[in-house]
């Protein structure tokens, strides 16, 4: 058993006595809604004061009719190999995608190969027939100038890059890079810098011969959607998918500030990129969708405290760019712990929801070092932790009643029986494809649990600014 | 003969078309090798536009990494949340008096892990004081009130990294450039394949980094690894250990604008070879014509010659037969026949030398070798010359040393000596004696033939042997002659086994003239 699970069965099965200042807040503006709250809102004075915040940002649902003005580029791989089904897919996706868009929404086409067109530059997407005219034109040649045609990408972005608009690069690739920078870290890092501009990257790997690396650390260090399509046949699928996210899109530009008292220390932030320093906690999300929540979970450690004192964790604040009224919001909210001597309470003051998201990244984590037992060619050793993480998700899932980790711990089983050097190509990509899911740390809502959270951030009547 | 003629007129029909392609080659090279520099000119022009659309992506990149610069005396927060969102800046430094002061190096505890990271990673930086040095510079030289800012080029994380930074006084921030970013916002300052100029779709310009892998490149032009480029060209700082290259172009278009050049040279070439070849199968026609022509007429003289020879025979039989039979004392008619007699043999000689000149051409000279004195032959001879001598004021002395019975062929002999005198008696007549020498010895007959004319001039001695060459001046005017004598009788000489050769004498013309005639041993009676 790994440290990780025990740690966390401690805190899991702490218990204590149900304490009434048990706080978290939701805090709600016109399209979003602000939740801070705890793993447990109670804390075991005599245990590790290890406890895990929630910041939760949910996009509501908005006005019929309204969505917010696009600013899209589609980049597409043509080279060599994705002569045939491959290429007539993508661009038959491509122009089922233009047709989704309205007059106002920019659009632009880039395609590489060794080199790299610009087929459509940066154009509102008024003379449709153009733009498909353009996009069946495309024809296959040459190797795969992958940063090129990103480079590309992003300066046609530019051209009408707005806080207003929500900016997507959408790349195609189903192969290596091999002309200009190729390595994952190195467009992670190029991903990174665009995620600061405002832009997402989302990429769909084709096939099983792409750098499942390379794509999901791109689209991960850009706030943006990865997916893996095997059969070119579903390349519209997540084309649509894509757009119809971008479309349902709230509120982008999202920087969460976390100020924690003296004494209560920010350790690490699960399964995302942010800035810890000193008592500060800064990250930031591209783009928040309506009837989904995006949120960070931060690991503390609390000072000690007398029993059944309550201790404030955090102040939180978050602001964004309200996309549908196209102002600029601020949310504040806060949350605290009480402490208490009964492991019974503090298991009763489990929020489970909050828990499985902990469990969650937790999860990933340890799939992630599985993986990388499996890339080293220990294939028994990751098997082993493939099916340990899978029997941990799924003891946590019936623990908390959640459907996500039952299927991250299906996932997992899975995993562990794909090792063969044959089937791992594939599973490989399935299973970054997950750990992507998870850490971009977003979670659809279900129609009633919306409902149910809608009132109980009513009742919890935070301020909205 | 032909062969020969072939081989000339090939030979002169090839010369003039070889030193036109030889030159025609030249000027197209000389051509192409001024198009390549013009073309390079042009490349190397469109090269450098294009180290300025970098120069100015860097300037620009640089000046929002400089706009973004916190104030000097910002707290670590204020620098940790700069970069952390600044899409240009990875990773701030603070230096004060050439010490680090950011990230807090000096309380461990207090880094970042990032920072942690960013300080193992530019260690090299700050131990060797490069960067410092460079932008701190002279410490004399330098206003310091003058906040100045550059790039700073360094080598880690496997490959090159950028580094900007800005001075004021003695401080220095510097900011770690995000390598990726970077790269493609200057790559975005690069022309699309499609959007380039139109000369670009048959060419390629590659930008290469440090160790040589393309980082961007455009143009329609396919390159593969081997490709090497025409033009190469290091940008200016701070992207010097970058290329750009380019491919394709030079050659292309050389070539393009060279294929006129030499087409019009080919044709040339090709319709001077015609014009040549036309003139040489003309000139080949012509010289065959007239060769077949001069051998019908030989023909026919030979022909001619041989139905002379029969009747000639038998008037100089009769006249003979008539001369034997005519009373003594009648003079008249017998100088009269003695006329008749001296013509004909005359005219025998003359077709004796014909036949023999016409069977030398076609190489059937034989042989016919048989014992004999070859006084008796010369005697002979000089006796039928006699009456014609006489009758033009020559004596004739014979000292005749050659008494031996010998191999040879008495027809050569006769027909060669006749032929010597009859010149003498032509030209030499004169000097109103011929000396008539024969010696033997070592299966040799030689006879010397003197004269005391006015001789053969120097120039003209080795050319009397040559085939119809006459002597042309006051000597020859006014005598008749085929100029075929002295040809045959040297052939004949030789075929011999001798010689007939001008010996140098002090008056008058001296032949000799050698015979290889073996001895003839008889049996003692």
């Amino acid at each position: 058993m790994s440290v990780m699970l025990r740690m966390l069965s401690r805190v899991a099965v702490a218990a204590g006595v149900a304490g009434l200042a048990a706080a978290g807040t939701g805090v709600e503006a016109r399209s979003v809604r602000l939740d801070v709250e705890m793993s447990q809102s109670k804390v075991l004075v005599t245990g590790p004061r290890t406890a895990h915040l929630y910041v939760g940002v949910t996009g509501l649902d908005a006005p019929r009719g309204r969505r917010p003005a696009l600013n899209v580029a589609i980049v597409l791989d043509r080279s060599g190999s994705m002569s045939g089904r491959k290429l007539q897919e993508a661009k038959r996706a491509a122009a089922m995608a233009i047709g989704m868009l309205r007059g106002d929404d920019i659009v632009s086409v880039v395609t590489y190969e060794s080199t790299v067109d610009v087929l459509v530059p940066a154009t509102k997407a008024q003379d449709k027939a153009a733009i498909r005219r353009a996009i069946r034109s495309i024809g296959p040649a040459g190797r795969t100038a992958l940063f090129g045609g990103v480079s590309k990408g992003a300066r046609e972005l530019r051209k009408f890059l707005d806080e207003n608009r929500v900016n997507t690069l959408l790349l195609l690739s189903d192969g290596l890079a091999n002309v200009g920078p190729s390595s994952p870290g190195e467009l992670a890092r190029l991903g990174a810098s665009l995620a600061r501009e405002g832009i997402a990257v989302t990429t769909i790997g084709l096939g099983l011969d792409y750098n499942e690396d390379l794509m999901t650390r791109l689209a991960r260090a850009s706030d943006g959607n990865h997916f893996f399509v095997e059969n070119a046949s579903d390349l519209e699928y997540a084309f649509a998918t894509e757009f119809g996210d971008a479309l349902s899109a709230v509120a982008q530009e999202v920087d969460i500030h976390v100020v924690c008292p003296k004494g209560v220390r920010p350790v690490r932030v699960l399964g995302r990129d942010a800035l810890i320093s000193g008592q500060e906690v800064r990250t930031t999300m591209g783009q928040v969708f309506a009837d989904q929540t995006r949120y960070l979970v931060v690991e503390l450690t609390l000072p000690p405290q007398e029993p059944n004192t309550a201790l404030k964790v955090a102040d939180v604040e978050a602001t964004y760019r309200d996309l549908l009224t196209r102002q600029s919001e601020r949310l504040r909210g806060s949350t605290r712990v009480t402490f208490a001597s009964s492991q019974a309470a503090i298991k009763a003051s489990t929020n489970e929801k909050v828990m499985a998201e902990v469990v969650r990244q937790i999860g990933t984590e340890r799939n992630e070092v599985a993986m990388a037992l499996r890339d080293e060619g220990k294939v028994e050793e990751a098997r082993e932790a493939f099916v340990e993480n899978s029997r941990f998700l799924e003891q946590q899932a019936q623990e908390l009643d959640s459907d996500s980790l039952k299927k991250d711990a299906t996932a997992n089983a899975n995993a562990s029986r794909n090792l063969s050097k044959e089937e791992w190509r594939r599973e490989r990509k399935v299973q970054q494809e997950m750990q992507l899911k998870a850490k971009s740390q977003r979670n659809d809502l279900i129609k009633d649990e919306k409902a149910q959270q809608q009132k109980a951030g009513e009742a919890s009547g935070g301020t909205a600014r | 003969m032909r062969p020969r003629l072939v081989l000339l007129l090939a030979l002169i029909a090839v010369a003039p078309l070889a030193v036109a392609g030889w030159l025609g080659a030249r000027i197209v090279r000389d051509e192409q090798a001024v198009l390549q520099h013009e073309v390079r000119g042009l490349i190397v022009a469109q090269l450098r536009s294009v180290e300025a659309s970098l120069a100015a992506a860097v300037g620009t990149f640089h000046d929002h990494v400089v706009a973004e610069m916190p104030e000097d005396a910002s707290g670590p927060d204020v620098l940790r949340q700069r970069a952390w969102r600044s899409p240009y800046v990875v990773q701030y430094f603070r230096l004060d008096r050439g010490r680090l002061t950011f990230p807090p190096v000096a309380t461990a505890g207090r880094l970042t892990p990032a920072e942690r990271e960013a300080l193992r990673r530019t260690r090299e930086v700050w131990q060797s004081g490069a960067l410092v040095a460079e932008a701190l510079g002279d410490e004399k030289t330098r206003d310091p009130a003058e906040p100045t800012s550059g790039w700073y080029v360094g080598y880690w994380d496997n490959g090159l990294q950028w580094m900007v930074w800005r001075r004021r006084g003695d401080g220095l921030l510097v900011a770690e450039i995000n390598r990726a970013r970077f790269l493609a916002d200057l790559v975005a300052a690069l022309p699309e394949t499609d959007a380039a100029e139109p000369q670009m779709v048959q060419a390629r310009i590659r930008l290469v980094d440090n160790s040589g892998r393309p980082l961007y490149q455009w143009g329609g032009l396919k390159v593969d690894e081997e490709t090497q480029p025409d033009v190469r060209l290091n940008p200016g700082a701070p992207l010097s250990a970058w290329r750009l290259e380019y491919y394709g172009g030079a050659r292309a278009l050389g070539r393009t604008v060279t294929r006129g050049l030499l087409l019009n040279v080919t044709i040339g070439l090709l319709v001077l070879a015609a014009v040549v070849a036309a003139l040489a199968v003309y000139l080949y026609r012509e010289q065959s014509r007239e060769l077949r022509e001069a051998a019908q007429r030989v023909t026919f003289v030979n022909q001619v010659s041989h139905e002379l020879k029969t009747p000639l025979t038998s008037i100089r039989m009769y006249a003979e037969l008539l001369e034997d039979e005519l009373p003594d004392d009648d003079e008249r008619p017998r100088r009269h026949l003695e006329v008749i007699v001296a013509e004909s043999q005359r005219l025998s000689r003359l077709i004796a030398n014909v036949l023999t000149f016409g069977r030398a051409r076609r190489g059937r000279l034989r042989l016919h070798r048989q014992p004999a004195v070859a006084d008796d032959v010369v005697r002979k001879t000089l006796d039928r010359f006699r009456p014609a001598l006489l009758a033009q004021g020559m004596e004739v002395s014979f000292a005749a040393g050659a008494s031996r019975k010998a191999e040879m062929d008495t027809d050569i002999l006769e027909q060669v000596l006749g032929n010597v005198v009859s010149n003498a008696e032509k030209y030499a007549a004169g000097g109103g004696r011929l000396d008539v020498t024969t010696r033997q010895a070592d299966g040799r007959v030689e006879v010397i033939v003197a004269d005391h004319g006015p001789g053969i001039p120097e120039r003209e001695r080795q050319r009397i042997f040559d085939p119809f060459y006459r002597i042309g001046n006051a000597l020859t005017e006014g005598v008749s002659g085929t100029g075929i004598g002295l040809t045959i009788s040297r052939e004949l000489a030789r075929l011999h086994g001798g010689d007939l050769v001008l010996v140098p004498s002090a008056e008058g013309a001296c032949f000799r003239l050698t015979l290889s005639c073996p001895i003839v041993q008889e049996a003692t009676s």
